[in-house]
């Protein structure tokens, strides 16, 4: 086992965000889930032509009026809106006071696996297409991946530590776990952490013509992911900052393990042993052991050999119990805000003290002892493990309770 | 900070692809010798812009012995160096790179444009003929390819973790990766960052108008944009115990850093210098050290009209007159260009050495000070003098703001 260091501790969580395809906040998202709806839909013609890969999760009837008003909204690319919108969520759940403490003491971890691309394909595309000197100028500050944390820090005048991070699907493992080093390391009271995408056509004929998308009419078994949009935050304190502001959290983050396999950097990397080795590290941090678990939101996200080495290491770890397990990207699709989003919702139903039925792909035979809920179900007792992998190789696990 | 032995963080090894060449030591030449790696760039059509300089690297000639054919097709240019970068590191610490395949390992690096070069290509072919290039030319497309391939050379099974904070990218990564050995979450961690030119970022810059036609003049009166750059530069950090115990030589220690949000502006700096100010009180704070014990500052410096402004404001008014007549400030960008993602890689690995060996580099091409710019600016030639606290400080869009705090060893 790796040695690692007490200094993390649990944090409450005590307000959520989400805009995905299934609702614009963690509240709608939640009961379309329990719901058994889906927010996969055929892309229309003119959306993304010549890819055979057709379906995908993107947001649609999403009004920013509600986060900012619309000269400004104009201004913002899809990723930013929609990582405004969460993280506005997350704080008015949260009720987080606005006052000159929060603006320098509230940090913000924000995770993408795509946001700038809309800005970049149009930048380029004009660039490409008739010169780079017709290439619109004003696309240009938002096709860096920063840029929603940099319009969150605007638009709410949040002045303390930020930074955006990258790591493919996976990205909420790290975004987390430096999250909790910033508190910490007494750098924050409070972190937004979270994640943003945008789906681009442009990525989507990448993708396809890569072999990595599920195929329409190859039916729930088809084999490959479907890409995703949207946002999700969870706002994480310490539990002493919570407590004295009088929060109350919707429930505690009690570890995040991270590893990673040396295996292809731009193929999905099936190796069970640094999913075991990530699912170890969140229990050591946790101070729990494998029988606390109780439930568990996978990261299925249609890839077949991904989902035989989760199981895989689910049973490795816990080899003596069933878990009762969910998952919400046959619903949501896949990107990093899948990951940050299971976490929000994770924080939310066990709030609510029930679990939404698994929304799919069942591209393998889960072993029984993944018991996948096919119906809304009560929460079991014990903390929920969230689980994500990213293509490249890396794995996480987050245990809340 | 508790100032603990868990908190003595160590860089025990440095190494750079510049303009310059390859190699720690042809950077720290190029720096010292107050040369230029600024010139005409021949990556690809540059006829529509105001310029056609850059600070680029010509790696028509370079070889890598050490990726199969196959991976030489399958890495960008942005991966190359980064590779090359990260090897002469691990050499330079003088750590058996095996040591690396653990899960105590971890890579957190600052990137950007990453595989995008590349991928120009296949999206020209796609806008321009509706045809798809090779997968070979997208597959390294997202930032975080470079830290995932170096992770795969050295087999290390720990955190990844890949910051994209724009022109604070690495500088950032450089501060995460000291977190998660001040955390407890890793022993050796492999950072700083690789950022490569690519037509979006060159037409992107020229379109805001911010790209001087000649070679860049950082706090120049005369200045008129940024020149921009590439490059790599990877630092090995350990704890200080952990290091000792190998017997390992230290360039100096990363003794804290600070990172703001300016909720300003998505392209322009803060004006008054009080955002600035900001990041770089929080990396005293965070080092536990007064500003009176800075002796050095290589600073941001971009050499466009506002950057430059609000950097000279923002180390007045936390450095009071001591910023304009005594503490000696330089911008390595008149010899580098602008790096973007790896500029506080490169810039932190200046100063590493910069203290390591006992001298300042210059900032080139500072003729006329500006008196917006007050500053005691080493102009031209690089200065001999004691380094025992430097600061690295990088601005960028989005207002994401880093310095990072470095002590003698």
């Amino acid at each position: 086992m790796p040695r690692l260091d007490r200094r993390l501790t649990p944090l409450s969580i005590t307000g959520l965000g989400c805009v995905t395809a299934l609702g614009h906040s963690p509240e709608q998202v939640l009961d379309a889930l329990e719901a058994g709806e889906s927010g996969i839909r055929d892309l229309l013609p003119d959306e993304v032509p010549n890819c055979q890969a057709r379906l995908a999760a993107r947001v649609v009837g999403f009004d920013s009026g509600s986060y900012l008003p619309a000269m400004r909204a104009r201004r913002l690319d899809r990723a930013s809106l929609f990582a405004v919108a969460a993280v506005k969520q997350a704080l008015d759940d949260a009720r987080f006071p606005e006052d000159q403490e929060r603006n320098e003491r509230l940090g913000l971890v924000m995770g993408t696996s795509s946001a700038g691309s809309g800005p970049l394909t149009t930048f380029l595309e004009a660039a490409f297409r008739i010169s780079p000197l017709d290439a619109p100028p004003s696309e240009f500050p938002n096709t860096v991946a920063n840029a929603p944390a940099g319009h969150v820090s605007i638009e709410l005048g949040l002045k303390g530590p930020s930074t955006t991070l990258t790591q493919k699907q996976s990205v909420v493992a790290p975004a987390l776990l430096y999250a909790q080093m910033m508190i910490a390391l007494g750098r924050c009271n409070a972190v937004l952490a979270g994640t943003t995408d945008e789906w681009c056509a442009v990525y989507q004929r990448g993708y396809d013509q890569l072999g990595a998308l599920r195929i329409e009419g190859e039916s729930s078994q088809g084999d490959g992911m479907v890409l995703a949009e949207g946002a999700a935050t969870v706002l994480l304190e310490s539990e002493a900052y919570a407590s004295r502001r009088g929060s109350r959290p919707f429930a505690r983050l009690l570890g995040v393990g991270m590893a990673s396999s040396p295996g292809a950097t731009y193929r999905w990397v099936p190796d069970s042993e640094a999913m075991v080795r990530a699912i170890l590290l969140a229990l050591e941090e946790a101070g729990l052991q494998p029988p606390d678990v109780g439930s568990v939101w996978l990261a299925a996200n249609g890839v077949a050999a991904m989902e035989s080495i989760e199981a895989s290491a689910l049973q490795r770890v816990f080899p003596r119990q069933s878990l009762v397990a969910t998952g919400l990207k046959g619903a949501l699709g896949e990107c990093a805000t899948s990951g940050a989003a299971s976490v929000a919702l994770a924080a939310l139903a066990r709030q609510r003290k029930r679990l939404p039925p698994f929304s799919g792909p069942r591209s393998i035979a889960w072993p029984a002892s993944v018991g996948l809920l096919d119906h809304l179900a009560p929460s079991p007792d014990g903390a929920t493990l969230v689980l994500t992998y990213g293509a490249g190789g890396t794995f996480g696990a987050i245990l809340i309770g | 900070m508790t100032g603990s032995s868990a908190d003595d963080i160590v860089v025990t090894g440095i190494g750079v692809v510049s303009a310059f060449g390859v190699g720690r030591d042809t950077y720290w030449r190029g720096l010292i010798e107050g040369r230029s790696g600024i010139r005409d760039l021949e990556l690809f059509d540059t006829s529509a812009h105001r310029t056609n300089l850059a600070a680029w690297i010509d790696d028509r000639e370079y070889s890598y012995p050490f990726l199969s054919p196959l991976d030489q097709r399958r890495t960008s240019r942005a991966d190359r160096f980064a590779l090359l970068a990260a090897r002469e590191a691990v050499e330079d610490a003088g750590l058996d790179p095996s040591a690396l395949a653990s899960e105590r390992a971890a890579v957190v690096l600052g990137a950007g444009a990453s595989g995008l070069f590349e991928a120009e290509a296949w999206y020209r072919r796609l806008v321009r003929h509706g045809t798809l290039g090779r997968p070979s030319q997208i597959i390294n497309h997202f930032s975080d390819a470079v830290t995932d391939h170096v992770a795969r050379h050295f087999g290390v099974m720990g955190i990844r973790s890949t910051v994209v904070t724009a022109c604070s990218s690495s500088a950032a990564a450089i501060g995460q990766a000291g977190d998660l050995l001040r955390c407890g979450l890793a022993d050796l961690v492999v950072t700083g960052g690789s950022d490569v030119l690519a037509e979006l970022t060159y037409a992107g810059f020229n379109a805001l108008r911010v790209v001087d036609s000649g070679p860049c003049r950082p706090f120049d009166r005369e200045r008129n944009g940024l020149t921009l750059g590439e490059g790599a530069a990877i630092l090995l950090l350990e704890r200080r115990d952990t290091a000792a115990k190998r017997g390992a030589r230290t360039y100096c220690r990363l003794a804290g850093y600070g990172l703001t949000a300016d909720a300003h502006h998505m392209t322009a700096p803060e004006p008054s210098g009080g955002a600035g100010a900001r990041t770089i009180l929080a990396a005293l704070e965070n080092a536990g050290l007064d500003p009176g014990s800075v002796d050095y500052v290589n600073a941001h410096g971009t050499a466009t009209l506002h950057n430059d402004r609000a950097e000279a404001a923002a180390l007045t008014l936390v450095f009071g007159h001591r910023a304009q007549k005594d503490l000696p400030v330089s911008s390595i960008k008149g010899a580098i260009g602008h790096c973007l993602c790896s500029a506080g890689g490169m810039e932190a690995a200046a100063t590493a050495l910069a203290i390591a060996r006992g001298a300042a580099p210059p900032t080139l091409n500072y003729r006329t000070p500006d008196p917006e710019c007050e500053l005691d600016v080493i102009p031209n030639r690089a200065r001999e003098m004691r380094i025992r606290t430097a600061l690295s400080t990088s601005f960028a869009f989005g207002g994401n703001s880093a310095c990072l705090a470095l002590t003698a060893a």
